[in-house]
């Protein structure tokens, strides 16, 4: 079960195996505070959930590289994803996740640019199937396959690619991994992955 | 705070519906009872089996609370509360509040540590648990008490609480605070049950509804769920703890157990795949609600509700009825309640807001708290006289942090968290303290921190007052304050005035500085750099579209400065890629390079060279298409017929000295041996003169399809094809026979097997190793055109088994091409590289320091090399042929037994000797198997692990092994994938397991190979077949564990251990042994690892693994007639003809017995095809789309059909029709459907049925539509749809339910995925396929 919780101070001890943690941040380009918002919630969560001090909740990241907990022998595996005004992070208890965020804004300048981009990442299925979609729904439906394939990519550690360069199909997406569509705010889409 | 305020109807101030009647002298335990004795029948809790009624539920707590109060338990103290879900806990819970008590609910899974602070914040009198839980509770130092013992039966009449008052706690709920402490919410019996009717008067649950339990106790939303239900006598189900946690299983349990009412967080029910039709009623709270949740579940019939309120007001202090399309809020307060929005700035008093104005939400109510347990200042600050209180329900406000506003519709619109509140943006800031820290600092004498919200962004914001020259600057301020502070209370802008704006009193006007516009620094000029180079024009033009008003420096980086993040990588690459110049920039260079110089750098390094789509292309004229295929057609008799000479010729042979009572039976086999051997001699001679006579020294470049030169390429691509080169394979013969060919050898050149398709245009230098089944496919039909290319192998190259090449590619000196890689036209490897994949792909340098030098070879060694080839390829190919004459002596002596039997009608003959041959050829298959087992156990050694030369005797033994297993298999072709399989590779050498599936397995070694139980060999799978390389070959053992499966086409190089369960997909190489685990998928070349597979179920193993005998016996009838037929066919025919032509030989009329050899010849090749077809429509009809498991007769019969047509058809009709325009039309026969002007250069269909090709399309040499595929021992069959003017590049293959649309072109060794639909105009390449890019 996915908890998506936003705002509220408690989350409930134990952990559910999958959760997801919303906090809103500041608007803007700057994800440092972001960053430090999401990494100071993930510490608390996951100092109850420890039994420790989150003092001594230590999270690595590289760049590149997801961010994790700094103890290898935890299993736990984590994901954030930032945009202007929300972060997500989501914690699952048994192994990877992956976890992207997008907002949707009504209607974006590069609304053109969808059909090339869809062609270029998400593969001719998908850039056929938001062809087929009318204009005003083909934005959130672009954002919803670009997170769920993020998600995915980040559940396995992968960076971005161009669809031809040894990439998976959407079909096989799917046998990748366990993709979940997150409830959120109006103007953000997001998905988070776990292993298949 | 005894402020004064004006009220008026237009202020932020909304009353709930006032009903006194609702606010009672009562406690949950009331409640209860008075339910239970009005309905003691109904069921009240439901869990797995077990179920209690309202009575049944009553006598059990009250069991709980007699053993409660006798241990001096009751109203005004406390008991922890911890048990597993289930409906023990709940009666527990009745108990405590029989008992007059209050719990305190521990979550079943909270730490013990956690529950003890709890406990002793609260004082708790001792903690409920079961018998399992206290094995970690050693050291409470509290009472505990289990469930088992307070649910013992009693002894005597329950004792009672009689003293039980609406005052007394109820509950006690700990959050957890920001300084770590938990904080405790005490709420009192009168405030609950107030709750409940209150909530109760709105949703309307009813004793008739069945009501979801989900919730963990230690959450407030329990008392929805539970006590509104024990209110109005509904039944509740409680789902097992498994259920509650999979968004799958939920749904369909609810309703499964008819659930009507469901209290939930909007995030589990988002993730409900289904809807659950009897829900009546859906409660959301918890958590912000989504509007598209409303519009999926609201519908006539079902309300959904939003409820809000912080467990400091009792569950929940408002709700709002939602509908679809209208936008989200909390509402309007429930019953008796009052919502308030005052001005969050309380330090100047409390305010109410005007209605519109967003404020701080506050609640008054008889739900209001008495406040937190032992910590009078928090409660001081958050719990407040109400001085717009009515009466003395309302006396009390309580601060919720949470900002809101009402709207015209006099709803409340819950609007986030207030700001000088310390929680902002999830977290509890105290501005006091930021201000506290930035005073501290020398130089700030005052300072006021605020959270603004410019422009919808939201910024802690820094006023000072410096007290000293020069003022400090803001970042060395943020830099100090980050050394001592978390980094999100650091002020993201810091901002020094001359004075501080201040009220009269005295305090800071924060309103005032809110008021002041916020002087963000503008960017210092020369901060941007300019572009100076076309990438960079290029590159800062995209950055500025996609960051505008950002500086654009070359040490910025795309993602930590410029806040680029994946989408905005993959946008710039896309729209750097529309500059034609730098279509083959790729996301990957964004993230590789990361700082936007060294991105320019690389993008001024890539090129064009991507080609574009040509979709302009031409087919030939159906004219020229219709006279090469005349020419084709004439030509291919005499093909059918050059094929029938290699048997009937010594068939004729023998029969011609045998007859006669005095004929020698030892003459007539030795004249038919010398004549089989010159008739197959004659072939080579036949296909090598043809060659040269016809098409002479092909030059590279294009031929127009259809055109002479295509006839002339035709003609003697079908001559050498037919020359029986498998006898050949891995020795020096076969060497020089491509020279003379054409092809240019250099020395010591190993090849295992290959094929050449121009061989004037190949050229390998010295100490080449090629594999097995390498496909050199240097001629290709593209776009209408013969495309001709040149294949160079410098010295010491080396190209792994199950390579494609294709023309116009070069492998530098001692580079590798690995096996299972495809290096396409205009491809060269470097010398001394690894390359590997589909497409190939460099992956590294050539590691040769494990190999030792190559060894040197004698001229003699060499010699008597030769001379032992010569001589073994004559032998086995002698005593391969041998078997035939105890077959012909049966069938002899049988005609002679019976003169019934004898008749000149030739149709009756054809029967006879077919019925006949059925005998002989069990008797051909069974010499020739026992011949086999004979030479491999007697004459040759068992094969080993190691390294030898390959001028060693132990390559001469693993070449004969081979060899005999190649012959014998020209006979035994026919028990490739039935029950029979296992046993003849067992009798090989093989360990096979049992009920292990083999089907066409090439280049194993049976001593190494094991076959695990119930594995399963696809077809064309080359299984394990030894490396030279450098003039060594080494062996290891290659195993395949239980239950693995080797998917079509696909490559296992030796050495490769398979752990159990492994799946290796269609055309895949199995990876390294170390990256493989049980129960892994691999697929594609390089292999990727798939961490799920589609599982097949549904099918009783007694058809997939598990066959019954009569099943086993059945397949068995059917493949046995499978693998007999041929050879019957062939005898039958072979009779009839010589038993027709024999009285022209005898009377010398040699020219007629050639003539009539040759009719016969092209009447058997056509009766093989009409024979299949026959069948097929007989036994099959049409093809569709099925799933079928293994152990059925539909999958024996197609089996046999496809067995039979491969073993038949294809090799005496339909190859010589390879190039044709005939080819589809027989495939059309069969049941394809195929259009126009298609090239076909391959046979290899299977259920034809399913196969659809466009017009014009273009399917290379061994491309497939793999129309069927078995999966997990389920044989699944689907169509293939091929659009119009198609390319497949050689040894593509094109799954079934796949797509590809008009004019794709697919490269060579392309694998495009079942279910995958390719779009028109694209080209695609690899394993699987991808797009070409470059």
């Amino acid at each position: 079960m996915i908890v998506v919780r936003a705002g509220y101070d408690d989350i409930a001890q134990p952990l559910p195996e999958l959760l997801v943690l919303a906090i809103d941040t500041p608007a803007g380009q700057d994800r440092t505070t972001a960053r430090q918002l999401i990494r100071a919630r993930l510490r608390s969560v996951l100092a109850a959930h420890l039994a420790c001090p989150a003092a001594q909740v230590a999270l690595a990241s590289s760049p590149g590289k997801g961010l994790r907990l700094a103890d290898p022998k935890h299993r736990i595996g984590l994901s954030v994803s930032h945009e202007s005004g929300l972060s997500l992070a989501a914690i699952h208890l048994a192994g990877p996740v992956g976890i992207d965020l997008l907002a949707v804004p009504p209607a974006p300048a590069w609304q053109a640019e969808i059909p090339t981009l869809a062609a270029d990442y998400l593969g001719p299925d998908c850039a056929r199937h938001l062809a087929t979609l009318p204009p005003a729904q083909q934005l959130a439906a672009f954002a919803r396959a670009w997170t769920a394939r993020e998600a995915c990519l980040k559940l396995h550690g992968e960076g971005l690619g161009e669809w031809n360069d040894g990439e998976m199909g959407t079909a096989r997406q799917e046998t990748r991994c366990r993709i979940r569509p997150l409830a959120l705010p109006a103007g953000y889409v997001g998905n988070v992955a776990i292993p298949a | 705070m005894t402020q004064t305020a004006l009220y008026s109807p237009l202020d932020s101030l909304l009353n709930g519906p006032d009903q006194p009647a609702l606010i009672r002298a009562e406690t949950l335990a009331d409640l209860f009872e008075a339910t239970a004795s009005r309905v003691p029948e109904k069921p009240a809790l439901a869990h797995g089996a077990r179920s209690l009624s309202y009575g049944e539920l009553d006598a059990l707590a009250d069991r709980v609370a007699s053993r409660l109060i006798a241990a001096g338990i009751g109203p005004g103290q406390i008991l922890g509360l911890w048990l597993p879900r289930g409906i023990d806990l709940l009666i527990l819970q009745l108990g405590i509040a029989k008992a007059g008590a209050a719990w305190l609910p521990c979550d079943a899974e909270m730490p013990v540590d956690r529950i003890q602070v709890c406990l002793d914040d609260a004082e708790a009198a001792g903690l409920l648990c079961s018998a399992a839980q206290t094995g970690q509770l050693a050291d409470l130092g509290r009472p505990v008490l289990t469930a088992e013992a307070l649910l013992a039966p009693l002894d005597c009449a329950p004792l009672r609480c009689h003293n039980r008052r609406p005052t007394d706690p109820a509950y006690v709920i700990y959050t957890s605070g920001s300084t770590g402490k938990p904080k405790g919410i005490l709420i009192n019996q009168g405030a609950i049950c107030h709750f409940l009717r209150s909530e109760n008067a709105i949703l309307g649950i009813t004793e008739d509804d069945r009501v979801y339990q989900g919730f963990s106790v230690a959450f407030d939303m329990s008392f929805e769920e539970i006590w509104i239900s024990y209110l109005v006598g509904a039944t509740l189900w409680i789902a097992p703890r498994e259920v509650t946690a999979d968004p799958d299983a939920l749904p369909l349990a609810l309703i499964e157990q008819q659930i009507t009412v469901l209290h939930a967080v909007p995030t589990l029910l988002a993730l409900f795949s289904r809807d659950i039709p009897k829900l009546r009623l859906i409660n959301l709270g918890g958590e912000a609600c989504p509007e598209a949740l409303v519009s999926r579940w609201a519908r006539p019939g079902r309300q959904v509700f939003n409820t809000y309120g912080p467990t400091e007001a009792t569950v929940s202090a408002s709700l709002a009825e939602l509908h679809a399309g209208e936008p989200v809020t909390i509402g309007r307060p429930l019953p008796n309640y009052k919502l308030l929005v005052i001005d969050p700035a309380v330090e100047n008093g409390l305010r109410l807001l005007p209605r519109g104005e967003t404020g701080e939400l506050c609640i008054a109510g008889p739900g209001v708290a008495a406040g937190y347990l032992g910590r009078p200042e928090l409660t001081a600050e958050k719990f407040l006289a109400n001085p717009w209180a009515a009466g003395t329900q309302d006396a009390r406000l309580y601060r919720t942090g949470d900002l809101a506003r009402i709207d015209a519709d006099g709803r409340v619109q819950c609007l986030g968290r207030t700001d000088d509140q310390v929680k902002i943006r999830g977290f509890r800031v105290e501005l006091g303290e930021i201000e506290a820290a930035l005073t501290a600092r020398p130089g700030v004498g005052t300072a006021a921190v605020l959270l603004r919200n410019d422009d919808g962004i939201e910024r802690l914001v820094a006023y000072l007052v410096a007290d000293r020259e020069p003022a400090p600057d803001a970042a060395s301020l943020r830099a100090a304050l980050a050394e001592t502070l978390p980094p999100y209370m650091v002020p993201v802008h810091l901002e020094t005035l001359d004075s501080m704006p201040r009220l009269t009193s005295g305090k800071i006007d924060r309103k005032a500085l809110r008021a002041r516009p916020l002087e963000l620094a503008a960017l210092p000029p020369g901060a941007a750099d300019t572009p100076e180079t076309p990438a960079e024009a290029v590159l800062f033009a995209e950055l500025a579209k996609l960051f505008p008003g950002q500086a654009i420096r070359r040490e910025a980086d795309f993602f930590s400065d410029l806040g680029g993040h994946s989408l905005f990588a993959a946008r710039l690459a896309s729209a750097i890629r529309a500059h034609a110049r730098f279509a083959s920039f790729t996301v990957r260079d964004v993230y590789q390079q990361r700082s936007i110089g060294r991105i320019a750098q690389v993008l001024g390094e890539t090129e064009e060279i991507a080609p574009p789509a040509d979709t302009g292309w031409t087919p030939p004229g159906a004219l020229k298409r219709w006279l090469c295929g005349t020419a084709q057609a004439l030509t291919v008799p005499g093909l059918v017929v050059l094929r029938m000479a290699q048997w009937l010729a010594p068939f004729f042979t023998y029969h011609f000295f045998t007859g006669d009572p005095g004929d020698s039976i030892a003459l007539a086999i030795t004249v038919s041996v010398a004549v089989f051997l010159l008739a197959t001699a004659l072939v080579f001679a036949i296909a090598a003169a043809g060659k040269w006579l016809m098409l002479g020294r092909l030059k590279a470049g294009r031929y127009p399809l259809w055109g002479l030169t295509y006839f002339r390429w035709w003609l003697a691509d079908r001559l050498i094809e037919g020359a029986p080169v498998y006898m050949l394979s891995g020795s020096p013969l076969y060497v020089w026979w491509l020279r003379l060919l054409g092809a240019r050898i250099g020395d010591d050149v190993m090849i295992g097997s290959v094929t050449m398709r121009a061989h004037d245009l190949v050229d390998i230098g010295h100490g080449v190793s090629i594999g097995n089944a390498v496909n050199f496919e240097n001629v290709r039909v593209e776009h209408g055109e013969l495309v001709v290319g040149a294949i160079h192998l410098a010295h010491d190259a080396h190209v792994g088994s199950y390579a494609v090449l294709e023309g116009n590619s070069v492998i530098g000196e001692g580079a590798h091409l690995d096996g299972q890689s495809a290096l396409s036209d205009g491809m060269r490897i470097p010398p001394g590289r690894t390359w590997s994949g589909s497409p190939a792909r460099e992956t590294g340098l050539v590691d040769n320091s494990s190999l030792p030098p190559r060894p040197i070879v004698s001229d003699t060694r060499l010699a008597r090399e030769n001379l032992f080839f010569v001589f073994g390829v004559l032998a086995t190919a002698v005593i391969f042929f041998i078997p035939v004459f105890p077959s012909f002596i049966l069938v002899d002596w049988i005609d002679d037994s019976y003169a019934w039997l004898q008749s000149n009608d030739i149709g009756f003959q054809l029967i006879k000797y077919f019925v006949l041959a059925f005998p002989a050829t069990a008797v051909l298959i069974v010499c020739t198997a026992l011949f086999s087992a004979a030479l491999r156990w007697s004459l040759l050694p068992r094969l080993h692990e190691g390294r030898w030369p390959v001028h060693s005797n132990v390559y001469c033994g693993r070449w004969l092994v081979n060899q005999i297993q190649e012959a014998s298999l020209n006979v035994l072709h026919g028990v490739y994938a039935t029950v029979y399989a296992p046993s003849w590779y067992r009798l090989l050498g093989a360990k096979v397991g049992r009920d292990a599936e083999i089907s066409t397995a090439q280049g194993l070694i049976p001593d190494l190979l094991t076959l695990g139980d119930e594995t399963f060999i696809a077809d064309a799978v080359l299984l394990g077949d030894e490396e030279i390389n450098g003039g060594w070959m080494s062996l290891s053992p290659t195993v395949i564990s239980r239950r693995s499966f080797v998917g079509n086409g696909s490559y296992v190089p030796d050495g490769t251990i398979l752990p159990e369960n492994v799946l290796i997909g269609v055309h895949s190489r199995t990876p390294d042994n170390a990256q493989m685990r049980p129960g892994d998928t691999w697929l594609g070349s390089p292999p990727i690892n798939l961490p799920a597979r589609e599982q097949t179920s549904g099918f009783p193993e007694e058809l997939t693994f598990r066959p019954s005998k009569r099943r086993r016996l059945g397949r068995g009838l059917v493949e046995a007639f499978r693998i007999i037929t041929p050879h019957a066919a062939v005898i039958a025919v072979g009779y009839t003809v010589v038993l027709n032509v024999m009285p022209l030989a005898d009377a010398g009329r040699w020219g007629a017995v050639a003539w009539y050899l040759n009719i016969a010849g092209l009447l058997y090749g056509l009766g093989t095809f009409l024979f299949v077809a026959i069948l097929k429509w007989l036994l099959i009809g049409r093809y569709t789309q099925r799933s079928q498991p293994m152990w059925t007769p539909f999958v024996w019969f197609s089996e046999g059909i496809t067995n039979l047509y491969e073993g038949i058809t294809v090799p005496n009709f339909m190859r010589y029709l390879r190039g044709t325009p005939w080819l589809p039309l027989a495939f059309n026969l069969l049941g394809a459907r195929i259009g126009r002007g298609v090239y076909l250069d391959t046979t290899d269909f299977t259920e034809f049925d399913c196969v659809h090709i466009g017009a014009y399309s273009e399917l290379n040499a061994l491309t497939c539509p793999q129309t069927h595929l078995f999966e997990d021992r389920v044989m699944k069959i689907d169509h293939v749809r091929i659009g119009s003017r198609v390319c497949l590049g050689p040894r593509s293959s094109v799954l079934y339910s796949a797509t590809v649309g008009d004019n794709v072109r697919l490269g060579p060794l392309t694998l495009v995925m079942k279910g995958e639909s390719l779009p028109a105009n694209t080209r695609w390449h690899g394993c699987p396929a991808s797009p070409v890019r470059r």
